[in-house]
């Protein structure tokens, strides 16, 4: 049980094809899911069963239309924002960026682009409490 | 010991002048004198022994006593000091005495009451010292209105007064400026004060200069007005309420700085940083963008033994993030040469 869902959220197809290689050879999964639109990823995220399995979103900040931190805030309201944790990966080199980061209780790390593959592999969830 | 009285005698009968100095000594009059005959030697030297005194007999072979009180008149307006002119005389009509004083002697005595002479030089020194404080106070004044004038000229600085009790609505020349008149162009009102403040501010205005005669001392505020050739102007202003003992108002007074020019300025500067601010935001967003995909791509080269297939695949994404970033500097500069302009322009 308790599999890893791996969904790259990113409004740029190269960066987007980019990141499903380095997923894979990390080896963090061998079929991410893709979403071009934050809105889409959410509510794709809203049709999952959430009871078995966690979420891992590696998450752009500058979109349009929706962009990371709403993501952010709309999963906060979400029954299963327990089982959905994030990285963000963005091209912003702003401190500001990376202060606010931190106060979302889903972001577990904060990535700037480009990323590397050995950065990927390092990832560690929270331990799943009992 | 007080300084003797510098005494200038018009005379040109010697038994005359024996008399008249005579005469003074006997009163206590403690004096120097020079006597003059002629009209030239008047007038020369009245500029260089300046006398406090002049003493002038009426009628002389080539010159009277009316040609030496014009001198006498233009020379107190030279130098800005009364000096006493006595008309000292045998008999003549009261008419002729009339018109004397008229002229602007101070005094006439008849030369048979001589008695009167050293009394009247007293009267008339201690009353062209007062003429003479006067002169000079009113000199003060001018010199100091005018300095006033030019302070508000320089300044774009008006000032301007209700009198409650006439109604008198009063502008200094710089506020007739201010509104695009020439100053005394016309007769001025509240109407033409509330006529030319811009529509928009005119209400609240309105009310706060009532509220402030009604309640306040002082009323500091910022309006625009639109001047009389219809340019908008920024003000910055300052009522004051003066009042009587019962607290009623009785008068009200401000002024009017012209602020258009400092506004214009803040405004450039407020625009130029909005622009830094997204300068700044551009390179640390966009600009990083293209450039991190350019990276990340060459990343996968480098690590990659299999060149030749990924050279095919990579080649197009690496160019597209290339002219990508491009297109982002070119932008930067375009907006980085508008932040040198003056004028904000809108794209």
């Amino acid at each position: 049980m308790n599999s890893l869902r791996v969904i790259i959220i990113d409004d740029d197809p190269i960066t987007v094809w980019l990141h499903q290689l380095f997923v894979k050879q990390s080896e963090l999964s061998t079929d991410p899911l893709v979403f071009l639109n934050g809105l889409e990823a959410l509510h794709h995220l809203d049709s999952l069963d959430h009871l078995n399995s966690r979420s891992l979103l590696l998450l752009d900040l500058n979109m349009p239309n929706m962009n990371g931190w709403e993501i952010l805030e709309a999963l906060n309201m979400r029954s299963y924002a327990g089982q959905v944790f994030a990285i963000i990966i963005s091209s912003s080199i702003d401190t500001k960026d990376h202060k606010k980061a931190k106060t979302y209780k889903q972001v577990i790390g904060y990535l700037e682009k480009p990323i590397k593959v050995n950065e990927l592999r390092n990832v560690m969830l929270p331990d799943v409490q009992a | 010991m007080t300084k003797p009285i510098k005494i200038l005698m018009l005379e040109d009968t010697q038994e005359d002048v024996y008399l008249i100095e005579r005469e003074l000594k006997q009163g206590g009059i403690i004096f120097t004198s020079t006597v003059v005959a002629t009209g030239e030697g008047f007038k020369q030297l009245l500029y260089e022994m300046k006398p406090d005194v002049i003493l002038a007999d009426h009628s002389l072979p080539q010159f009277n006593s009316i040609e030496a009180l014009k001198i006498h008149q233009q020379y107190e307006l030279e130098i800005k000091i009364a000096v006493p002119f006595i008309l000292v005389t045998g008999s003549v009509s009261e008419e002729f005495a009339a018109q004397c004083i008229k002229s602007g002697a101070d005094d006439y005595i008849l030369k048979d009451r001589l008695k009167r002479l050293p009394a009247a030089i007293c009267n008339a020194l201690d009353k062209a010292g007062i003429e003479g404080e006067r002169l000079r106070f009113l000199d003060e004044i001018i010199s100091n209105e005018a300095m006033m004038r030019q302070a508000e000229q320089l300044a774009h600085f008006g000032s301007w007064q209700v009198d409650f009790l006439t109604g008198r609505h009063k502008w200094s020349d710089e506020t007739y400026r201010i509104f695009g008149y020439e100053p005394g162009d016309l007769q001025v009102t509240y109407e033409t004060f509330l006529n030319h403040i811009h529509p928009a501010d005119r209400q609240s205005l309105k009310k706060a200069i009532d509220e402030t005669i009604l309640h306040g001392d002082s009323y500091p505020c910022e309006f625009r007005i639109i001047d009389k050739t219809g340019k908008v102007k920024h003000i910055l202003s300052n009522l004051q309420v003066k009042r009587n003992r019962e607290r009623v108002a009785i008068q009200l007074s401000g002024f009017n700085l012209d602020i258009t020019e400092q506004k214009r300025q803040t405004e450039a500067i407020a625009f130029q940083n909005e622009q830094l601010v997204d300068i700044a935001w551009i390179q640390s967003h966009e600009v990083r963008a293209p450039l991190a995909r350019l990276m990340g791509l060459v990343n996968i080269l480098e690590g990659n033994k299999d060149h030749e297939k990924y050279c095919k695949e990579f080649w197009k994404p690496l160019l597209e993030s290339a002219h990508e970033l491009d297109s982002i500097i070119r932008k930067i500069v375009r907006k980085t040469e508008a932040v040198g302009g003056t004028e904000p322009s809108h794209e």
